[in-house]
């Protein structure tokens, strides 16, 4: 039967939807020879939110990040991910940074890119598209998934064909990143898009928001999908992924091939469980089925955004109304899927509706930009009175007339006042606030050592020979036992 | 002079035990009033005796003027001891002691009713010659604006009448810049909120939270007990208290405690009381807050620094004592902090977080201080605020105590519940509050830069 391939996402989705993007690259590189051989597709190691995460948090430089990853990693592509013309950030980044971007992920070893554009407005895209297949990288398009009255099968069925002749991917993917997906929509979705996109393989993306994706992936693979996204049982579930163990399992079972090795899979859980509980994060446990999720459609990420923007203004109550207001002016604004940057545009208007008590009598620079199409096209017309409202705040007259300026990598090169910087530096200073790219430089290399948590009685060793609050330490559990004595000076000895 | 030889405890968690040690130590009788919530509580087993108030709500207990007399009565106490919260700051409580012959161990009725007001405060403060903040006003034209913020002097703070969320607000610091940012800000309030009208006020960019201990005898006797810093607050509840605040010189603890002390003697303040000040670190000036008329929660630091027993001493000058020492006899040494550990969830924005605590670990050492009803097994109830006790820790230095504070919170082991001790041991480690780089905006600025925005995707 069928040989069912997955790329593992543990690196990239698993830590975003549970970690809030906190796993450092130490917490990765010990086990990654196992996740090398456990017989992956692909692994996905870097999304949009991890450079400003590596710099803003962690103090890592996210290139040398992907470098040092890669190498650990030889024999499996290293994924990663572009928003539009975002890339990383919520504004509108000029063309040729872009550009740039995609030709230093090939040169410091990303081999595949998922690029996406949640309007499903291609030309967005092409540019990317073209410049990462020249730098040799295979390119996954992913549809993205929203239930409203204009993302209907047959919807998704023209936004198929287009993206095959416009942009040509290598993979196409259905992306479920809020996690909406039934079981029933399943089997239609994937069928229509089956029938537009060719030999090309299939990949299915589903968070477990609702507690569906499981069913809804195997649901997937009966219907035709190649390749699922899943992550380690640690960082699975919740509003994360499914979990490869079950997965694999499950579609066994069901009489399809794999090429997992379930010994590495094994060692690789227990690492990051021991990560989690080290560094006092949390374990992914299932979600249970919530309904609401379908109404209001606002991803998990994106609430914890509201309930603190709120809570800065003492209205945590008010969240229930926010998100009511959310479901309007998704209508108004001709539906666009509820993931970032439209979930934060579209979440900061309804905060700013409801707090302000009058209905667009402000909004911000995105929100002018978006209602003005300089996102792309809208999947549905913008409701003609919201947008003369919102034309007439300071934003709207603001970028009314505003064209999208186009520097050349020379020009900001120029721009920084560093001419002999690399393109690697100069991208991160472009992007992000010089403060976090200064204090991630000055923090030299990135700190590799750490305890391997499939070897419980290894890391036992490394913790306690690296402490310096003893001088004697016995350790006895079962036939067991370990001692450690420390000598004069710095001097260890371990019997 | 009046022996005290019960006491009637109209309070909860570790103030009441606070109170009780004390009166273990003159040898008083200790009666507790405890609601339903509390009957099983550790202040409740340590006193003498106790007894049940009422329900849970505190509306229906703690806060029951008539009940607590009529249970100091029937009990036979000859004193009622306040603590902090709950009735402290009600003058009924104290004028119905008085009314049925009963000690309250704080200030005089009066005294209470007066500084609470805040209006009367602030004339006090005014007629003894101390600046208050001038307060704000709202402007309608730009000549008003100019003539205020000369009064008021600058830098001062613009900001929308119909405000919030930051949208109108600016920041002026010379009188060059006004008119600029006068029309923004006016215009930028007619967009966001389509009323254009502004408040001026005096702004302190570098404000610290400074507040002087008091105790005065109505024998004429008001003596300082220096100053405490509390500037680490969130949302106006302090989170980290210490003593002495490293932001004063000599010179002007001097003049800040006399400031306090003129303003106690002022109304022939008895018992114990905090004047709170602003301190603008930039301009070196102090601005009168208000003022505290009971034992405050963060009354341990100064014990540490100066030796002297705070609650001992209110019971000595309720009886009718004069102060058992004299100015002079006040001296401090080391350096003191205290962590409010709060039964709430950092990352979880601070959501309280009642429940059994399964795990009570907490560090011990000479120069660590635990004022905690809690114990492993309690049932943190979910009706009141969410203090589960303080950490105090002194050390020769402000540096050695936040050392000593750092390595004792990594020891406190508790589980069950969620506490506010990580972020406290973030504040610890933290080098802007090693370096004194802080104010009262310190926390709510730093949760904000440092929130992490979530991406789906």
């Amino acid at each position: 039967m069928k040989t069912i391939k997955f790329i593992d996402t543990t690196l990239r989705d698993g830590h975003q939807s549970l970690w809030a993007t906190r796993m450092r690259t130490a917490h990765m590189v010990p086990i990654a020879h196992l996740l090398d051989k456990a017989g992956f597709q692909s692994v996905e190691l870097m999304g949009t939110v991890h450079f400003d995460a590596c710099l803003r948090y962690l103090h890592e430089d996210p290139w040398e990040r992907i470098r040092i990853l890669c190498e650990a990693l030889p024999s499996t592509p290293l994924g990663a991910l572009i928003r539009s013309k975002s890339l990383t950030s919520f504004n509108i980044v000029p063309d040729s940074v872009i550009s740039l971007w995609i030709e230093r992920c090939a040169a410091n070893g990303i081999k595949r890119l998922m690029i996406f554009d949640a309007l499903h407005d291609w030309n967005n895209l092409a540019k990317s598209v073209s410049t990462a297949k020249k730098a040799g990288i295979e390119v996954s398009v992913p549809l993205v998934y929203s239930l409203s009255p204009v993302h209907t099968d047959e919807f998704y069925a023209q936004k198929t064909q287009e993206m095959i002749q416009k942009l040509d991917p290598h993979t196409v993917m259905i992306k479920d990143s809020i996690g909406l997906l039934t079981p029933e929509r399943t089997k239609t979705l994937v069928t229509t898009v089956k029938k537009h996109i060719g030999g090309r393989p299939l990949e299915m993306h589903s968070h477990c928001t609702t507690g569906l994706a499981p069913l809804c992936c195997i649901e997937s693979v009966e219907c035709g999908v190649d390749t699922i996204y899943t992550c380690m049982s640690p960082l699975a579930n919740g509003p994360s992924h499914p979990s490869i163990e079950k997965m694999n399992m499950n579609l066994k079972r069901l009489g399809y091939e794999t090429d997992i090795d379930d010994a590495a899979v094994t060692a690789i859980s227990d690492h990051f469980r021991y990560v989690a509980e080290r560094e006092g994060l949390p374990l992914g446990v299932p979600a249970e089925y919530d309904a609401f999720q379908y109404i209001h459609q606002v991803p998990g990420g994106m609430i914890t955004n509201l309930t603190f923007m709120l809570s800065q203004r003492g209205m945590e109550d008010r969240l229930e109304e926010v998100l009511d207001e959310i479901s309007v002016i998704r209508e108004e604004w001709g539906y666009p899927v509820m993931i970032t940057p439209f979930s934060q545009i579209v979440g900061t208007q309804a905060v700013l509706n409801v707090l302000s008590g009058e209905r667009y009598r402000t909004t911000t620079a995105e929100g002018a930009r978006y209602v003005l199409g300089h996102y792309g096209t809208p999947p549905a017309p913008i409701n003609q009175n919201v947008l003369d409202k919102l034309c007439e705040t300071p934003e709207g007259r603001r970028f009314l007339t505003y064209e999208q300026p186009q520097p050349s990598i020379q020009d900001l090169r120029k721009e920084s006042g560093r001419s002999k910087i690399s393109d690697d530096e100069l991208l991160l200073r472009v992007l992000f606030p010089e403060e976090h790219v200064e204090k991630t430089l000055q923090a030299g290399p990135i700190e590799t050592r750490y305890p391997r948590g499939d070897k419980p009685a290894m890391a036992l060793i490394q913790e306690l020979t690296a402490r310096e609050d003893f001088t004697y330490c016995n350790v006895q559990k079962n036939n067991f036992s370990l001692t450690i004595k420390k000598h004069t000076g710095s001097r260890k000895a371990i019997d | 002079m009046t022996r005290i030889s019960r006491v009637l405890i109209a309070n909860r968690g570790e103030i009441a035990l606070r109170v009780i040690r004390a009166c273990r130590e003159m040898d008083i009788e200790t009666v507790l009033t405890v609601s339903e919530a509390d009957r099983l509580s550790l202040p409740a087993q340590m006193a003498d005796r106790s007894v049940c108030i009422g329900p849970p709500l505190s509306s229906q207990s703690y806060l029951k003027v008539d009940t607590i007399i009529a249970a100091a009565i029937g009990v036979g106490a000859d004193a009622i001891h306040p603590g902090y919260g709950f009735l402290a700051e009600q003058p009924e409580l104290a004028k119905a002691c008085a009314k049925y012959g009963l000690i309250f161990i704080g200030p005089r009725a009066e005294h209470i009713k007066q500084m609470g007001d805040k209006i009367f405060a602030r004339q006090v403060a005014v007629d003894t010659g101390i600046s208050i903040i001038p307060g704000s006003q709202l402007i309608g034209d730009y000549r008003q604006a100019a003539e205020f913020a000369d009064q008021t002097g600058y830098p001062v703070l613009l900001k929308a009448a119909a405000g919030g969320g930051g949208k109108g607000m600016k920041i002026v610091k010379n009188p060059a810049d006004l008119r600029v940012a006068f029309n923004e800000a006016s215009a930028e309030a007619r967009s966001a909120f389509g009323d254009e009208r502004l408040y001026l006020e005096h702004y302190i960019e570098n404000a610290r939270h400074v507040e002087i201990q008091l105790f005065g005898d109505g024998h004429g006797n008001v003596v300082h007990l220096f100053e405490r810093d509390c500037s680490l607050q969130r949302r106006y509840q302090k989170l980290v208290e210490e003593a002495p605040s490293e932001a004063l010189d000599p010179g002007l603890r001097e003049k800040v405690c006399r400031a306090a002390v003129k303003i106690a003697a002022q109304i022939e303040y008895q018992n114990a009381g905090t004047v709170e000040f602003i301190f603008d670190r930039d301009q070196e000036q102090f601005y009168f807050l208000e003022m505290n008329t009971r034992i405050q929660v963060e009354h341990p630091v100064t014990e540490q620094i100066t030796g002297i027993d705070l609650v001992k001493e209110q019971f000595g000058v309720a009886a009718g004592n004069p102060l058992s020492f004299e100015q002079k006899d006040v001296n401090f040494v080391g350096h003191a902090i205290e962590c409010r550990i709060n039964a709430e969830s950092p990352e979880n924005n601070f959501l309280p977080s009642p429940g059994k605590i399964e795990q009570w670990i907490a560090p011990e050492g000479d120069n660590i201080r635990l004022d905690s009803h809690c114990f492993p097994g309690y049932v943190v109830p979910p009706f009141y605020d969410s203090l589960l006790g303080k950490i105090i820790v002194t050390g020769s230095s402000r540096s050695e105590a936040i050392e000593e504070m750092s390595a004792a919170l990594r020891r406190f082991q508790i589980s069950g519940i969620h506490t506010n001790i990580p972020f406290h041991r973030q504040i610890m480690d933290h080098p802007d509050y090693q370096t004194g780089e802080i104010n009262t905006r310190w926390i709510e600025n730093r949760l904000a830069k440092e929130h992490h925005f979530h991406e789906d995707d």
